[in-house]
C-alpha cells in the first residue's frame, strides 16, 4: 500500500514539476535563437500584415498592383537582405526553378525560399552591420577613422550573426567601455562623450525621437519639454571617455550632472517615458539600457519596426524614419502597434522581422504604376513597391561583383576596404532616404568616366569582359551573361535581336570592345542603379 | 675601411680630373687588395652600364661581358689593353657609380666594384677567379653586378630546436655596412646647416625631418619635449659631432648590438598560440576547449559564417577580436608575453656577458632553466653535436662561441636600397633580379596609367557632348541602342585602349606582392620569411617617376595637394620640404626627399617575430596561400581529425605544425606602421596557375583567386559546368580546362 502511495505521490510530485516548468517558461520570452518551427510564426504574421494592408486599400480604394516578376523579385530580395545582386550561377540556379509554368502558389513558396536562404547566409549580417552603421555613426565617421569603422563593423557583424536579441545589443552599445571590444567607443569618440550629443543622437538612433530641439527650448510641437531632454541626457552626465594609449577607454564616473543650459540646478535623470530610475542601482547607462529592453518603453520596438520596414518596403509606416512624434501619423496605426508587440514577442529578433516582412504578399508587389498619380497614391499605402536607390555601399559591392572584380585581399571585413571607403564617401546619400535619388554630377561623372569603378569595362583582361573570353561560351551566351550578371534578368527578345545584329559582322576584338561598351552601359544604366 | 671611407665621402658631383687623380691612387691600392682578397664580382646601377654600352670605348663591350665571364676570358681581354687602364678598372668603376652625374669619359668602362667593400672583410663570400687580374665572374643575371654582401647572423629558436640563419645584406651597390655608413654620411649632410662639413648635434636638432624620424619612430609624444636630451644622449664620444655610428643608433635606439638591425620578438609560446587561436575558439561552440566530433563536422559552415564578404576566402584576420579603435593608426593589439625573445643576433663583438644570456635564453626555452643535455634541443641534435667540442654532453659558455662559426643552417639574401625589399634563398642575383622585375612592372604600370588617364579625361569631354543628346531619349528600351551607337562612335578609342593600364597596375602589384614571402622548412620548423612593405607602386621607382605620376596637372610643380602623397614616403611637412618657400615642391625638392628616404630606409632592417600567427588557421591552410579557400573550408572538418591524431579532441602543440613568421621591413613604414605580418594577398595559386599557363579568362572567373573555379564563380550554364568539372568534385581546375578544345 506504502509503495502504491509513494509511487503515486512521486507521480504527483513530477506532474506538478512539470507543468511548473512549463508554466515558467511561458512567462519569460523565447529566447531568439530558437528558430520557429518552419518559421511559422513569421507566416501567420505575414499574413496578418498583409490582411491589415487589405483593410487600408479597401478604405481607400485602391487597387494593389500586380505580383512582381521572379527576377526581379531575386534582385530585390538579394539587394534588400544582403546588400548586393545576385551572381550569375544564382540567378540562373533560380531561373530554372521558374522555367515552365509555374503557379503563383508555387512562385511565393520558391520566393520565401530564397529569403531563407539569404537570411542564412554570411552576407546578410554584413548587411546589417552595414546598414546599421551607417545609421548609428555621424557623418564622415563611417567611412573614415581607420580601425575604428572596421571595430564597430565588426563588432555589429558578431551580433547581428549570432542573432542576438535587438534590445540587449541597443544594452551593450549603450554601456561600452572599450578595450578589446572596441566597437561602440566610435561612436563615443565621434561625439566626445558630451552627454547632450549621446542623449541626441541615441534617441534618434534607437528610439525614433528627435530630441535635438529640446537641448534649448520646449519641443515646438512634441510633448517633449526642455528639462525632458536634460533629464535623458543625465543618463550619459557620468560617462568619461580618455582616450589610453591606442584606445579609447569609457568608464562610467562616481558623479557627473548636467544642468539646463545657462542654470545651476543639477537634473535628475528620468526615463524618456516618465519613469524614475531607481537610486543607487548601478551605472546611470546600465540603468539606462535595462530600460531599453523593459515593458514599459515603448520606442524601442516601434522605432526598430519602423526602421525595418523602410529598408524593405522604401518608406516607414512613419516618415520620416527616425520621427516618431505625434505630428507625424503612421500611415497605418495599428499595423505598427501590432508589428511592434510581434517584434517584442519574438525576443526583439531581428532576423524573424526581415522574414516576415519579405514573406508578406505586400513585399512582393511590382514597382511598375499605371500613371504617375496611380503610382504615387499606392506606394503611400504600400499597394505598390517603392523605387529605391542603392546605397552606396550596395552600389560598389554590386558594381565590383558583377565585373567579378576581387574584393581588397587581406580581410573579409568589407569595412576595411579603403577603396570602398572613398567611394561610399563620395557616393552616399546624405539624406538617407532610399526614395530620395540624391546623386549629382559629381557621383554621375565618377561612375561614367573614372577608371576605377568600371575598371572591367575598358581594361578588357580585367574581370567580367575577359572572363566572358571562356571558349565555351557562345555569343548568345556571352549576351546572357551580361544581363544576368548585373540586372539579374535575361535580355528581351528585342535585346538580344538587337545585339545578334552588331555581333555578327564584328571580329573578335570588336566584340570585346562591343561586350566592354554594353556592361559600362548596363552599370550606369537607371536599371542597374535602382532597387525596383 | 679608410679607402672606402674615402671614396664615399666625396658625393655626387666630383669633378672629372679630380676623379682621374684619385683613380690612379686608387689604381695602386686596388691592385694590391685586389692580389690578396681576390676580388668579386661587379655591382652598378643599370644606369651606368647602359651609360656603358654608349662610351666609345672598345673596352665597353668587353668589359661588360668580362663580369658574367670567367677569368680566363677576362684576362684575354685584358690583355689586349693597356694594363694599367685594365687594372684600373674595378676601382675606377666604383668611382663612377658613386658619382650619379659623371658620365663615363674615362677609357675605361664602367663598372662598379666593391671589392673596396670587400676589404673591409664583411663578405664571408669567396668568388671563383683569379684573384692576381680581373675582377672573377660569377654567374650574374643580365643588368646586374653585385656588391659582396655583409653578413647579419641570426639564432631563432623555435620549440622544435635552434636554427641559425644568415641574412646577407647589400644596399645598392655597397654592401650592407658600406651602406650604412655611406648613407649615414648622406643623412648627416642633410642636417649640416651650415655647412661647414661637420654636423654638431645642435644643428641636427634643428633639422626637423631628421629629428621628426628619430622620435616618431618610437611614437611617443612625450619624447618631444626631451627630444633635445634624447638626441645628445647619443653623442658617445662627446664631441659635439655627428658620427655615422651615433646617427644610425640615434634611429634605430639602440646604444650596442648590431649596427641597422633591430630585433623585435615576442617570447613564443606555442601552447599558448593554441590556446588563442582565434580559429578553435571560433570553432569550439561549447567553449569547453574540445573539439568534438560534432566541432569538427560544423566547421565548414561555422568557418563560412565568418566570411563577411561570401567569396569563399577566409583570412588570420577574420578571427581575430576587433582592433583597438585608434585615432589613425590601427594596429592588433597583442597583450605582451613574458619570457625569452626566440630571436637573436650573433655577431663577434659580443662579450662575454651577451654569450651568458644566449645560454640563459637557450637553457630558458629548451631545457626549464637547467643545462642543456642533447636531447632538449628536439630535431637538432646534430646542432647540439656541432657545439659540444669537449663532448661531455653539456654545453658550456665557451661553447656557445662556436654557434658565430658554424655553417648557417640557411641563407637568405636581400637588398636595402632597392625600393621594393626582396628576398631569396637562392643568391644575391636572385633576390635583386626579383626586385629588378617588381620594380620594372610597377614602372610600366605607372606609366601605363598615366596614358590612361589621359585618355579618360578625353573620353569625359566627349561623354558629357553624346549624353547632353541622348538624355531626352534614355529610357530602358533605348539603353542598348545608345550604347550601340556609342559603340560604333568610338570603337576606335576603345580598341586604341587596350593598353590595359589598371590591369597592368594590378599586375604590378601583385608581382610586388609575390616578391614578399619566403617558406622553408628547416628541421621540423618552417620558417616564414615575410617583408611587411607598402607596395604602392608609385614609390616603387625613382623620385623623377613619382613625381610625374603626383604631378597630376602636370605643371611640373607639387602644390600642396599633390604633395600630400610624399607623406607615403617620409613624415614630412610641406614647409620643410619646400626649401625655396615658394609654396610647391619641384623636381630638386622632391629629389632631396627621395635621397634622404632613400638613405634613411636602407639604414635599418628590422626584424620582427610575432605571436599573432593563430598555428590552427595556418594548419588548415594547407596551400600555404595566407587564406582559406573553398576546398580548405570544404576539407576543414577532415583536417582537423587529421591533427587531431589521438583522437582526443585537444589540439596539443606536439601536433600543429611549428611555424615562426619573421616579418622584415625597412626602417620606416609609411601609412600604418604595421609591423605585424599581413598575408599575402596575391597567393601561390595564382602564380602557380601562371606556371601552368592558365588562361586569362580563367584567372578572371576565379573572383576569390584560389585557382579553382566554384560552382558559385562559373558564369556559364550548369550544362558546361558539369561537362568541365571532369572529377565531379564541384570545381573546375585549369587541368580539366585545359582538356577543352575551342
Amino acid at each position: 500500500m506504502r509503495h502504491h502511495q509513494f509511487a503515486t505521490r512521486t507521480l504527483v510530485w513530477i506532474v506538478l514539476f512539470v507543468f511548473a516548468g512549463e508554466f515558467a517558461s511561458g512567462q519569460s520570452s523565447t529566447p531568439a535563437d530558437t528558430p520557429p518551427r518552419d518559421h511559422h510564426d513569421a507566416l501567420v504574421m505575414a499574413g496578418r500584415v498583409d490582411e491589415l494592408l487589405g483593410e487600408l486599400w479597401a478604405e481607400k480604394e485602391i487597387q494593389p498592383a500586380e505580383m512582381v516578376t521572379s527576377h526581379e523579385f531575386m534582385r530585390r530580395a538579394w539587394l534588400d537582405l544582403t546588400g548586393v545582386v545576385p551572381r550569375v550561377a544564382e540567378v540562373r540556379k533560380f531561373a530554372a526553378k521558374f522555367d515552365g509554368d509555374t503557379t503563383t502558389e508555387q512562385r511565393i513558396e520558391a520566393h520565401r525560399q530564397i529569403v531563407d536562404n539569404l537570411l542564412k547566409s554570411p552576407r546578410h549580417s554584413t548587411h546589417l552591420a552595414n546598414t546599421w552603421q551607417r545609421v548609428i555613426l555621424p557623418d564622415g565617421f563611417a567611412t573614415g577613422m581607420g580601425g575604428g569603422s572596421q571595430a564597430m563593423h565588426q563588432w555589429l557583424r558578431g551580433r547581428f550573426a549570432q542573432n542576438m536579441r535587438y534590445d540587449r545589443i541597443v544594452g551593450d552599445f549603450l554601456t561600452a567601455t572599450g578595450g578589446s571590444e572596441s566597437g561602440p567607443t566610435l561612436f563615443y569618440q565621434a561625439l566626445e562623450s558630451k552627454p547632450e550629443k549621446l542623449a541626441a543622437y541615441t534617441a534618434r538612433i534607437f528610439l525614433g525621437l528627435q530630441l535635438s530641439c529640446a537641448q534649448c527650448h520646449d519641443h515646438p510641437f512634441d510633448d517633449f519639454s526642455q528639462e525632458d531632454f536634460w533629464e535623458y541626457a543625465a543618463f550619459f552626465a557620468q560617462v568619461q571617455g580618455n582616450q589610453q594609449g591606442r584606445g579609447y577607454r569609457l568608464t562610467d564616473a562616481a558623479s557627473g550632472e548636467v544642468t539646463l543650459p545657462e542654470e545651476n540646478e543639477a537634473i535628475a535623470p528620468q526615463f524618456p517615458n516618465g519613469d524614475d530610475p531607481k537610486r543607487n542601482e548601478g551605472a546611470r547607462r546600465v540603468q539606462l539600457s535595462i530600460w531599453m529592453s523593459s515593458p514599459n518603453n515603448p520606442f524601442l520596438a516601434k522605432a526598430t519596426v519602423n526602421r525595418v520596414w523602410s529598408l524593405m518596403f522604401g518608406t516607414g509606416i512613419v516618415n520620416p524614419v527616425d520621427d516618431l512624434n505625434p505630428e507625424n501619423l503612421p500611415v497605418h496605426p495599428q499595423l505598427l502597434e501590432e508589428l511592434s508587440e510581434y517584434f517584442v514577442e519574438s525576443g526583439y529578433n531581428i532576423r524573424e522581422l526581415f522574414r516576415t516582412l519579405a514573406y508578406t504578399k505586400a513585399y512582393q508587389f511590382s514597382s511598375k504604376a499605371g500613371s504617375q498619380e496611380e503610382g504615387t497614391a499606392r506606394r503611400a499605402v504600400f499597394a505598390q513597391m517603392a523605387t529605391k536607390a542603392l546605397t552606396a555601399e550596395q552600389l560598389f559591392d554590386s558594381i565590383q561583383q558583377s565585373q567579378l572584380l576581387s574584393s581588397s585581399g587581406s580581410s573579409s571585413n568589407v569595412a576595411s576596404n579603403n577603396q570602398r571607403n572613398a567611394f561610399v564617401s563620395l557616393m552616399e546619400n546624405k539624406t538617407r532616404d532610399a526614395t530620395e535619388y540624391a546623386a549629382g554630377i559629381q557621383q554621375t561623372l565618377h561612375l561614367m568616366n573614372d577608371n576605377q569603378p568600371t575598371v572591367s569595362t575598358i581594361a578588357m583582361n580585367v574581370g567580367l569582359t575577359a572572363a566572358l573570353d571562356a571558349p565555351f561560351l557562345s555569343d548568345e551566351e556571352r549576351l546572357e551573361t551580361l544581363f544576368l550578371a548585373t540586372v539579374s534578368r535575361f535580355p528581351t527578345d528585342s535585346e538580344t535581336k538587337l545585339f545578334a545584329k552588331s555581333f555578327q559582322s564584328a571580329d573578335d576584338d570588336a566584340k570585346r570592345a562591343i561586350r566592354g561598351d554594353l556592361l559600362w552601359a548596363l552599370l550606369n544604366s537607371a536599371e542597374f542603379r535602382f532597387n525596383h | 675601411m679608410q679607402v672606402s671611407a674615402l671614396i664615399h665621402s666625396t658625393g655626387n658631383a666630383v669633378p672629372v680630373s679630380a676623379t682621374r687623380r684619385r683613380c690612379i691612387f686608387m689604381c695602386v691600392c686596388g691592385l694590391m687588395l685586389a692580389t690578396v682578397l681576390g676580388i668579386s664580382g661587379c655591382a652598378g646601377k643599370p644606369a651606368s652600364v647602359s651609360n656603358n654600352k654608349q662610351s666609345a670605348s672598345e673596352d665597353s663591350g668587353n668589359t661588360a661581358e668580362e663580369s658574367e665571364s670567367d677569368a680566363a676570358e677576362a684576362q684575354a681581354t685584358a690583355d689586349s689593353d693597356s694594363d694599367p687602364a685594365q687594372t684600373d678598372t674595378p676601382e675606377q668603376v666604383a668611382m663612377e657609380v658613386e658619382s650619379d652625374e659623371e658620365t663615363v669619359a674615362e677609357p675605361a668602362v664602367a663598372e662598379a666594384d666593391s671589392g673596396q667593400a670587400s676589404t673591409n672583410g664583411d663578405s664571408h663570400e669567396t668568388l671563383a677567379g683569379d684573384p692576381a687580374t680581373e675582377p672573377a665572374a660569377e654567374p650574374a643575371p643580365p643588368t646586374f653586378e653585385m656588391p659582396t654582401p655583409s653578413r647579419r647572423r641570426i639564432l631563432f629558436m623555435p620549440p622544435t630546436g635552434p636554427v641559425v640563419v644568415d641574412l646577407m645584406l647589400t644596399t645598392g651597390e655597397h654592401s650592407f655596412d658600406d651602406g650604412l655608413e655611406h648613407h649615414a654620411i648622406q643623412l648627416i649632410k642633410h642636417a649640416d646647416g651650415n655647412s661647414d662639413g661637420k654636423t654638431t648635434w645642435s644643428e641636427l636638432l634643428e633639422d626637423d625631418l631628421l629629428v621628426n624620424l628619430a622620435i616618431n619612430e618610437q611614437q611617443n609624444n612625450g619624447e618631444m619635449e626631451q627630444r633635445e636630451t634624447i638626441l645628445k644622449s647619443y653623442d658617445r664620444n662627446g664631441n659635439r659631432i655627428v658620427e655615422p655610428t651615433e646617427i644610425l643608433r640615434l634611429f634605430d635606439r639602440n646604444t650596442k648590438g648590431y649596427l641597422g638591425l633591430g630585433i623585435q620578438a615576442e617570447p613564443l609560446d606555442a601552447s599558448k598560440s593554441v590556446l588563442e587561436s582565434g580559429v578553435r575558439k571560433w570553432l569550439d561552440q561549447n567553449g569547453d576547449g574540445i573539439l568534438s566530433t560534432e566541432d569538427k563536422q560544423n566547421a565548414p559552415a561555422r568557418l563560412r559564417d565568418r566570411d563577411a564578404d561570401q567569396d569563399d576566402r577566409l583570412y588570420a584576420v577574420d578571427f581575430r577580436e576587433a582592433p583597438a579603435a585608434m585615432g589613425m593608426m590601427p594596429m592588433n593589439y597583442q597583450p605582451r608575453r613574458r619570457g625569452p625573445s626566440p630571436l637573436r643576433a650573433i655577431h663577434d663583438d659580443l662579450g662575454v656577458d651577451e654569450w651568458r644570456s644566449v645560454q640563459t635564453d637557450l637553457e630558458e626555452i629548451y631545457a626549464f632553466g637547467s643545462e642543456i643535455a642533447p636531447d632538449d634541443f628536439a630535431e637538432r641534435r646534430d646542432l647540439f653535436t656541432s657545439l659540444d667540442d669537449n663532448e661531455d654532453e653539456v654545453l658550456q659558455l665557451d661553447e656557445m662561441v662556436k654557434l658565430n662559426e658554424l655553417d648557417a643552417d640557411f641563407v637568405l639574401y636581400g637588398d636595402t636600397e632597392s625600393a621594393i625589399l626582396t628576398l631569396s634563398a637562392e643568391s644575391l642575383e636572385a633576390a635583386l633580379q626579383k626586385s629588378a622585375n617588381a620594380k620594372a612592372a610597377a614602372l610600366a604600370a605607372i606609366a601605363a596609367k598615366e596614358a590612361a588617364d589621359a585618355k579618360a579625361t578625353e573620353l569625359a569631354a566627349n561623354e558629357a557632348d553624346a549624353t547632353e543628346e541622348e538624355e531626352e531619349e534614355e529610357e530602358e528600351e533605348d539603353l542598348a541602342e545608345e550604347s550601340e551607337s556609342k559603340a560604333a562612335e568610338e570603337p576606335e578609342e576603345q580598341v586604341a585602349e587596350s593598353t590595359e593600364p589598371s590591369a597592368d597596375y594590378y599586375a604590378a602589384a601583385e608581382t610586388l606582392q609575390e616578391n614578399r614571402s619566403l617558406v622553408t622548412t628547416l628541421h621540423g620548423t618552417t620558417l616564414r620569411f615575410e617583408v611587411a612593405q607598402t607596395s604602392n607602386p608609385v614609390f616603387a621607382g625613382d623620385a623623377a617617376t613619382a613625381f610625374k605620376s603626383l604631378d597630376r596637372d602636370k605643371n611640373q610643380y607639387l602644390d600642396q595637394n599633390e604633395a600630400i602623397a610624399l607623406r607615403g614616403l617620409l613624415p614630412i611637412e610641406f614647409g620643410n620640404a619646400d626649401t625655396d618657400d615658394d609654396m610647391k615642391l619641384d623636381m630638386n625638392e622632391v629629389q632631396a626627399i627621395y635621397d634622404i628616404y632613400q638613405s634613411y630606409r636602407s639604414t635599418g632592417l628590422r626584424l620582427n617575430v610575432g605571436s599573432a600567427d593563430d598555428p590552427i588557421f595556418l594548419a588548415l591552410d594547407t596551400n600555404k596561400s595566407g587564406g582559406l579557400e573553398a576546398r580548405e573550408i570544404q576539407t576543414a572538418g577532415e583536417k582537423l581529425s587529421e591533427i587531431d591524431a589521438n583522437r582526443d579532441g585537444h589540439l596539443g602543440v606536439s601536433e600543429l605544425p611549428s611555424i615562426i613568421t619573421i616579418s622584415m621591413t625597412s626602417r620606416y613604414q609609411p601609412n600604418n606602421g604595421q609591423l605585424a605580418v599581413t598575408p599575402n594577398q596575391y597567393n601561390s595559386p595564382t602564380s602557380r596557375q601562371k606556371k601552368l599557363d592558365v588562361p586569362n579568362w580563367f584567372t578572371q572567373m576565379d573572383h576569390n583567386r584560389d585557382g579553382e573555379i566554384s560552382r558559385l564563380e562559373f558564369i556559364g550554364s550548369e550544362a558546361s559546368f558539369e561537362k568541365l568539372d571532369a572529377n565531379s568534385d564541384g570545381f573546375v581546375a585549369p587541368a580539366e580546362v585545359a582538356k577543352v578544345p575551342e
